[in-house]
């Protein structure tokens, strides 16, 4: 299954939800999607509960983005992580338990 | 056209199973064993992960079993033996079998390989010190929790910025690391950037890896095989277990640092990854599209041929479309060239044809190839692969003798069957050349007496003898085996390479050998051809076989002594009267022109009326209805939409020697050739056209 991507508007900011592969092929429009959060509200939130699978494009995107909103000022909160997700950031070695720290790197013993 | 790493992952591979019959029989043939075991481990490695990769289970899971023996033979525990070559070129042919049932999408074959794979794991497990050794290391754990002969490695790996969309995926390379021993994998995502700046497709990460195992450092680096290329790599041993080394060395640091900011942090510009560059420079294009651009470069050549007689009226358009005609020329020099390819992408499965059948028919035979650099057109080397199989086949069967028999003669054991391949002019000449027994003139002889085919008395010398063999189902083998025997190779052979507009000549010495020479064109497609003009029809002759031309006056005319022979430079040159042989009835002129060509090593005289001049020749087919006749072989659309014939001259030349012998064909009643009218050549053309 393609990746879908819904955008809602929350009580604490826009929400953006990913249902399917959040994997190479769908990277691009999962970029667009983040992007327009880049001249949006403040906060954002990404929900992976439904995300099937997961490769090391969908998971850097989310890298980009929790940098992105560092820089910016701007609160990105990643919810529903999803066990695909999990999965693929233990195998690339990228603790995905807490994004906030995939971007200073973590570890992870196989 | 869409990019699908499928196809692509099935034309590399076949490359490769060609790569890994080569190292086997190099293997068999007892060259380096340790440099090619290397070589046939990468090989089926990179078959395997891209397999696994593409969703190819069945040809993956398959390598791996390959994968694992060939491993035990690197450590040394397998010894390099004909078993182990028979394995590798069985499992190359199994995995070749899988390969095809997915390019055709057929069903998996019958044949699950499960014998081919008990076999392979038998050769595998079969135990030897060097196995059981390592078996036991790594049973009994060593004191610091380690065990016996283990490691600590420090990975570094920046990927290619590309190994994404080239279908790479760190996670399947990492899990196959794990296979290794325990690993601890730390990636770095410092150099993603964000969102505004950052390309979904490409790989920012990079990781920095510990391992233990008891793997040496050219397995572990057999992983990266194929995400090796465009990216970094550093394996190094920790320098005490247990204790982190500096993550980068002082002396690379700065050389690292630059590269890295090179590589990751502006991955876009192609120009800046000169290790990618290469790859890159070639592309791979389905070969119909080649043969479209052929089709379309014939009909360029033939307007523009069309323009140049239109354009002969006005002075201001003579420059312009002499310019053109001149890129015209260029353009299909250089088309024609991209489909030439080497000779000896074809010759290197006849390596594993001669493996094969010499142990089938129990003797010993090298093949040793020559010119394999020598470039053909892809039309001609796809339809030369079967005559050169007959030719070789029957090298073996019957020229070369068994071992003992070349004993007793004073040779050596292993017979030598040499394929080579060279240019004369605009011709290629591949030969096949074996230091076998040699063709038996007398056997020739008796069988074509006994198949009534020379009269008793005939006089034969060497070529005529040779001939013979040509000649449908003859054939002088006392059995009839599964390899030859039954007299339909040699006319099989002769017939396609008459249909390439090639040549086939045989010589041999009795016990010392025999000798195949096959001449063929360099392209089938366009050919530079000379223009004559007989009566009020037009006739090619391709340019390469014309050396030169003299006049014939009416007074030199009458026969010398019955034949037609003229004097040049003081040779006597025979020639042939073209109107007569086609039958025309139009009076000659008071000069003809004889068209001087060289044939089997002699000069023969064509005579026609006129010679208007060289003629860019688009070859296209007469068409089924006027496929028999046999001395031309093709025919051409002139710029003023007349149709001329292009003559066979080897045909044309054994056509008036059967005249001259009296052997007319059967339907040439009338003792000349039928050439084909106007009206039926258009009527042919078109309905092949249709």
């Amino acid at each position: 299954m393609a990746v879908q991507i819904t955008k809602s508007e929350g009580e604490t900011g826009s929400v953006l939800k990913v249902k399917g592969t959040l994997e190479l092929s769908g990277a691009e429009e999962f970029h667009k999607a983040l992007c327009d959060f880049l001249v949006g509200p403040s906060s954002l939130t990404v929900d992976l509960a439904d995300v099937e699978s997961c490769d090391a494009a969908g998971l850097q995107l989310l890298c980009s983005a929790q940098k992105t909103a560092e820089r910016s000022a701007k609160h990105l909160r990643i919810v529903g992580l999803c066990r695909a997700a999990r999965e693929t950031g233990a195998a690339l070695g990228l603790a995905m338990g807490d994004v906030d720290s995939a971007c200073q790197g973590a570890s992870h013993v196989l | 056209m869409s990019y699908n790493p499928v196809q692509t992952f099935l034309q590399e591979a076949e490359e490769l199973l060609v790569e890994i019959e080569q190292a086997a029989l190099s293997l068999a043939a007892g060259e380096r064993g340790c440099e090619i075991i290397h070589q046939l481990f990468r090989a089926f490695h990179t078959i395997k992960g891209s397999g696994a990769m593409c969703g190819l289970d069945a040809v993956a899971g398959f390598a791996h079993h390959v994968e694992t023996l060939l491993d035990r033979a690197r450590e040394g525990a397998v010894p390099l033996s004909p078993r182990l070559t028979e394995l590798i070129l069985k499992s190359r042919d199994h995995i070749k079998i899988l390969l095809v049932a997915e390019r055709d999408g057929a069903p998996p074959p019958v044949d699950s390989g499960d014998a081919l794979i008990a076999a392979i794991e038998g050769l595998a497990g079969e135990g030897s010190p060097a196995h059981e050794k390592k078996v036991n290391a790594a049973a009994v754990p060593a004191e610091n929790g380690a065990k016996s002969g283990e490691r600590s490695w420090r990975i570094r790996f920046r990927p290619n910025p590309d190994l994404l969309i080239r279908g790479g995926s760190p996670v399947a390379l990492f899990r196959e690391l794990g296979n290794l021993g325990p690993c601890e994998i730390t990636a770095h995502s410092d150099e993603i950037p964000p969102l505004e700046t950052i390309q979904p497709d490409i790989c920012y990460l990079w990781w920095t890896i510990n391992l233990r195992t008891s793997s040496e450092e050219s397995e572990i680096r057999d992983l990266f095989i194929f995400v090796e290329d465009g990216s970094q790599l550093e394996i190094e041993p920790e320098l005490s277990p247990g204790k982190e080394p500096a993550i980068r060395p002082a002396a690379s640091d700065a050389l690292q640092a630059n590269q890295s900011a090179q590589l990751v942090s502006s991955p876009a510009p192609a120009s800046a990854r000169p290790k990618a560059l290469t790859k890159e420079s070639t592309v791979r294009v389905p070969a119909d599209r080649l043969d479209h651009l052929v089709n379309l470069v014939g009909e360029l050549v033939m307007n523009q041929s069309r323009l140049a007689r239109a354009a002969a009226q006005s002075a201001e358009l003579a420059n312009p479309v002499q310019e053109l005609e001149r890129l015209v020329a260029e353009l299909r020099d250089n088309v024609l060239g991209i489909r030439m390819l080497p000779i000896g992408s074809l010759f290197g499965r006849f390596r594993r044809l001669v493996h094969d059948l010499s142990g089938e028919l129990g003797k010993q035979a090298d093949l040793v190839t020559e010119g394999a650099e020598t470039e053909l057109d892809k039309s001609i080397l796809d339809q030369l692969g079967e005559p050169l199989v007959h030719c070789l086949r029957n090298c073996l069967d019957h020229g070369v003798e068994p071992p003992a028999e070349r004993a007793q003669k004073g040779k050596p054991p292993r017979a030598t069957i040499r394929l080579s391949a060279a240019h004369t002019g605009s011709d290629v000449v591949v030969s096949i050349e074996d230091d076998g027994r040699g063709i038996d003139r007398d056997a020739v002889r008796a069988k074509a007496l006994e198949r009534q085919l020379i009269a008793s008395e005939a006089s034969l010398n060497d070529r005529d003898i040779f001939n013979l063999i040509l000649l449908p189902g003859f054939s002088t083998a006392r059995e009839v085996t599964s390899v030859s025997g039954r007299g339909v190779g040699m006319d099989a052979v002769k017939r396609q390479i008459d249909a390439l507009r090639g040549s086939l000549s045989l010589a041999s010495q009795a016990g010392l050998g025999t000798r195949v020479s096959i001449t063929l064109p360099l392209t089938l497609a366009i050919i530079d051809g000379l223009l004559v003009e007989i009566g009020n029809d037009q006739y090619i002759m391709p340019l390469a076989a014309v050396t030169e031309n003299v006049e014939l006056v009416a007074t030199q005319k009458p026969p010398n002594n019955g034949r037609n022979v003229i004097a040049v430079r003081g040779e006597l040159v025979p020639y042939i009267a073209l109107r007569k042989t086609f039958g025309l009835n139009s009076e000659p002129p008071a000069i003809e022109k004889i068209i001087i060509v060289r044939h089997e090593d002699q000069r023969v005289g064509l005579v026609v009326d006129r010679v208007l001049g060289t003629h860019q020749t688009v070859i296209q087919s007469l068409g089924k209805i006027l496929k028999s006749v046999k001395v031309v072989s093709g025919a051409t659309i002139m710029g003023d939409g007349r149709v001329a014939l292009i003559l066979d001259v080897p045909a044309v030349v054994r056509f008036a020697e059967g005249q001259c012998r009296g052997e007319l064909m059967d339907d040439c009643s009338s003792g000349q050739e039928k050439v084909p009218t106007r009206e039926q050549l258009k009527d042919g053309m078109e309905r092949e056209t249709t």
